[in-house]
């Protein structure tokens, strides 16, 4: 992926914020705008059942999709347009994905577990993806979007300050403090599980 | 973990050191700990490279798709949602939330006269005397704001919230706090137990947790 595509998600990033504050002021072209822009969570919710091997009826994506949008609209205003809004509803549509499936097949762990020290051969992204949003989720502000952005969106240091206002030095010791609580977290887990 | 080890680990994680470099492999040899730390560490970083591709598959397939169900859903939700907004006038949304906010304060001491939350003791369960909870601690505290006291320097501290049967609680965790005050959602909080334990960590700049003390506290 070259610098012009993570120029273009930029930009786009930047006028899904605009377009989200002039809905939420009431703009009727901006809630247009905004009701396409959300037709990505249906969709990923597709697209993400698909990877999985459908383990959702349509009846269940419709309905899970429905649900979604309800806990998507309670957190738009907290969108900051560090990436895209497709990248900010990833989270919220995988981890509601995740415990849809778990509830409807009664599976007993709530996330895979997924050991640090683990030769990764045959690992699993999809597992992986899953364990990593649950733990990001708990990780909480600014190292959960300091990591999101360093991974997710290949962002440099010097990048990632100036998005989040931080000098980048800042921006370097939030983020090791971020994986290094993730690995130890995620080191806590497989030691209680065995 | 001694500084220069913790310096060393940082500098991996941050790639500016790969982690064969000659003095990186010295120090693993010598050292067990580090060298544990740093194979996590890279699993860590590895695993987030496989969520990431996994994650550009889906966004990349989303993009493609037209007609998934529930799609007809989502014009009509958005409409209604922003219609009820342009409804409400603002005189009335500034009223509602001074309303609450002189309810949230008013309602504690009215319901338990007897209790002033600013101060309660501190009353750590067997924790080191340097860390100290402000609040919630005992009876009638609300759990809104986690605060403490702490005479360490450097690092950061890690709340972690459970049951009274020892479960950890949604929404209960922290992550890294640089100050000494931690606001966990207010929605989850809602859905937490009456009566809760919280463990306080701090942990120094390596990384390494060198302090904890538990409290309770119920509302």
């Amino acid at each position: 992926m070259g610098a012009h595509h993570f120029e273009d998600r930029r930009g786009q990033a930047e006028r899904d914020e605009e377009t989200i504050r002039a809905a939420l002021a009431g703009s009727r072209a901006a809630t247009e705008r905004l009701a396409r822009r959300l037709l990505a969570v249906p969709r990923l919710v597709a697209a993400i059942d698909a990877r999985r091997g459908q383990r959702l009826s349509e009846h269940d994506i419709e309905d899970l999709a429905q649900d979604l949008l309800v806990i998507v609209w309670e957190k738009l205003g907290q969108f900051r347009g560090t990436g895209t809004l497709e990248s900010w509803l990833y989270r919220f549509c995988l981890l509601e994905y995740m415990n849809r499936v778990r509830r409807l097949q009664r599976l007993p762990r709530p996330f895979p577990l997924l050991d640090p020290r683990a030769t990764p051969t045959g690992a699993s992204g999809e597992a992986d993806a899953e364990a990593l949003e649950a733990l990001l989720a708990s990780l909480g502000p600014p190292e959960e979007e300091i990591v999101r952005l360093k991974h997710f969106e290949d962002l440099s240091f010097a990048e990632l300050g100036e998005r989040l206002g931080l000098s980048p030095n800042t921006a370097k010791t939030r983020y090791y403090r971020g994986i290094q609580w993730l690995r130890r977290r995620l080191s806590q887990r497989v030691e209680e599980a065995s | 973990m001694d500084r220069e080890r913790a310096d060393l680990l940082q500098r991996v994680t941050l790639g500016e050191l790969p982690p064969d470099a000659p003095e990186v492999v010295a120090a693993r040899r010598a050292d067990p700990e580090l060298d544990a730390a740093l194979i996590e560490t890279e699993g860590v970083l590895a695993a987030l490279e496989r969520a990431r591709a996994e994650r550009e598959a889906v966004l990349a397939d989303a993009a493609a798709r037209t007609g998934a169900p529930g799609e007809a859903v989502v014009a009509p939700f958005v409409r209604a949602r922003t219609a009820s907004a342009r409804k409400r006038p603002r005189w009335a949304a500034a009223l509602a939330i001074a309303a609450a906010a002189l309810l949230a304060l008013w309602l504690p001491r009215a319901l338990d006269p007897g209790t002033s939350r600013s101060s309660d003791p501190s009353t750590p369960l067997g924790g080191r005397a340097s860390l100290a909870a402000e609040a919630p601690v005992g009876p009638g505290s609300d759990f809104a704001r986690f605060a403490w006291t702490a005479d360490v320097e450097g690092g950061w501290f890690e709340v972690e919230v459970f049951g009274a049967d020892g479960e950890p609680l949604e929404g209960g965790t922290s992550g890294p706090v640089d100050g000494r005050e931690w606001t966990p959602d207010p929605d989850r909080v809602e859905r937490w137990p009456e009566a809760i334990e919280w463990d306080l960590h701090w942990f120094d700049g390596s990384g390494a947790r060198r302090e904890s003390a538990p409290f309770s506290a119920s509302r």
